[in-house]
């Protein structure tokens, strides 16, 4: 009964949550970016996460590799809301809806010769991205776009190495096929 | 029979087929770096010859190096700030509510306990305000013992700290307030509270409802030193 409010003893709790999570924020939403491929999306997954983690302070101290740990909670988090994102046809087209709106607002003329040629080599790669199944783009997300090691991959996905290896090596064969079939 | 050996031109040939083979098997792996010293040594050396293979190579050298690329906008940093401040007022609420739920949970506990610790004495008059001594940076748990003549429901409950007087699960407030119930009886609040620094002045606890409001003073010292881990003080809300 003596404990009826818990906190962290002797130390301020929100501090202790920054010192912990704070290094990891920006890579975390980096991350949410690209599984959503919308800021607000994003936004609202770190948000989330931080939100669910802070009355879990005491329990971060205790996680040994705090990157692949936290990426893994809003993993799933994320992959919760796409299921009931997919029951709504409604946010289905409005999706589409930006995204025609984000290619529209590209002017060629507007940015040198260069930075446009890679404007559109990453218009084709981030379509080509969109074209892959869910577990091929989230391995390649991980691994060649994020830098996560195989062994992180491991914690964040809940898979054994091997079937990762091997479900890389398909993710990148199918993207590079999508990319020299000429369909983007 | 003499074994057949095959003239040096088709061997050279059939030397390069092989090693297109193990490029093209074990790109992903040599570019992971994952691959043993002696295969890493034979592609490289086949790369340098083969030019097919050294464009497969840079092709997929080069589809990488596009990933890693790919832009993101930048994070707003009062997401973050905004965040973290609703993750701490939703701690707190709750905090609150256990505090609230504490309370009512004390009653039946209360009389236990005064039955078999407590000094007690009335702390009615500010003229004769009880004292207690804190230890600093230890948690020290004040308890509360409130007679109540009826049930009350919809009470408020006010703690007000003196400086440097922190209360577990609320720091940097100064003031705490929840909505609770008081029972018939005796009702048991438990203030885990810890002192950071010089203390003077009085803790204070308030109870209003609709109809009355009571407020009961303790005074906080600090001093070195162990002391008792538990205070205790009963007051009548009569």
């Amino acid at each position: 009964m003596g404990n009826i409010i818990r906190f962290l003893s002797g130390r301020d709790k929100l501090s202790v949550f920054e010192r912990l999570v704070g290094p990891h924020v920006d890579p975390l939403y980096k991350l949410a970016y690209r599984f959503t491929n919308n800021t607000m999306e994003a936004e609202d997954l770190v948000q989330d996460l931080l939100l669910k983690l802070y009355p879990k302070c005491h329990e971060l101290e205790k996680v040994e590799k705090l990157r692949p740990w936290l990426a893994r909670v809003m993993y799933r988090m994320w992959v919760d809301r796409l299921r009931s994102q997919r029951l709504s046809v409604v946010d289905a087209v409005d999706d589409l809806t930006e995204l025609a709106q984000s290619v529209e607002a590209v002017d060629p003329d507007s940015i040198p010769e260069q930075a446009y040629h890679r404007s559109i080599t990453q218009q084709k790669l981030l379509q080509a991205l969109e074209q892959l199944s869910e577990d091929h783009r989230i391995v390649l997300i991980l691994h060649d776009v994020e830098g996560y090691s195989l062994e992180e991959m491991r914690v964040v996905l809940d898979c054994a190495i091997g079937t990762l290896k091997s479900r890389l090596h398909r993710a990148r064969d199918r993207l590079r096929n999508l990319l020299d079939d000429g369909t983007f | 029979m003499e074994p057949f050996e095959p003239p040096e031109r088709v061997k050279r040939h059939m030397d390069a087929i092989m090693s297109c083979e193990t490029t093209t098997q074990n790109l992903n792996d040599f570019l992971d770096g994952s691959l043993d010293g002696l295969k890493v040594e034979e592609i490289q050396s086949h790369i340098k010859e083969c030019e097919a293979c050294r464009r497969l190579v840079d092709r997929e050298q080069g589809m990488r190096a596009a990933l890693r690329e790919l832009p993101v906008p930048e994070l707003r940093p009062d997401v973050v700030r905004s965040a973290l401040a609703k993750a701490r007022q939703g701690h707190e609420r709750r905090a609150r509510r256990r505090l609230a739920m504490g309370g009512a949970l004390a009653a039946g506990f209360a009389i236990f306990a005064v039955a078999n610790l407590l000094v007690t004495s009335p702390v009615n008059n500010p003229a004769e305000v009880a004292q207690i001594t804190l230890v600093k940076d230890q948690i020290h748990e004040i308890k509360l013992v409130f007679n109540s003549k009826n049930d009350v429901d919809g009470a408020t409950f006010t703690v007000r700290l003196p400086g440097n007087v922190a209360l577990r699960g609320f720091p940097h407030q100064q003031a705490v307030s929840w909505k609770g119930r008081l029972k018939q009886g005796k009702n048991l609040l438990v203030l885990p509270v810890m002192a950071t620094g010089p203390v003077e002045g009085d803790l204070i606890t308030s109870i209003e409802n609709a109809e009355s409001k009571k407020a009961f003073h303790l005074g906080i010292q600090m001093e070195a030193g162990n002391l008792s881990r538990s205070s205790y003080r009963i007051a009548d809300m009569a």
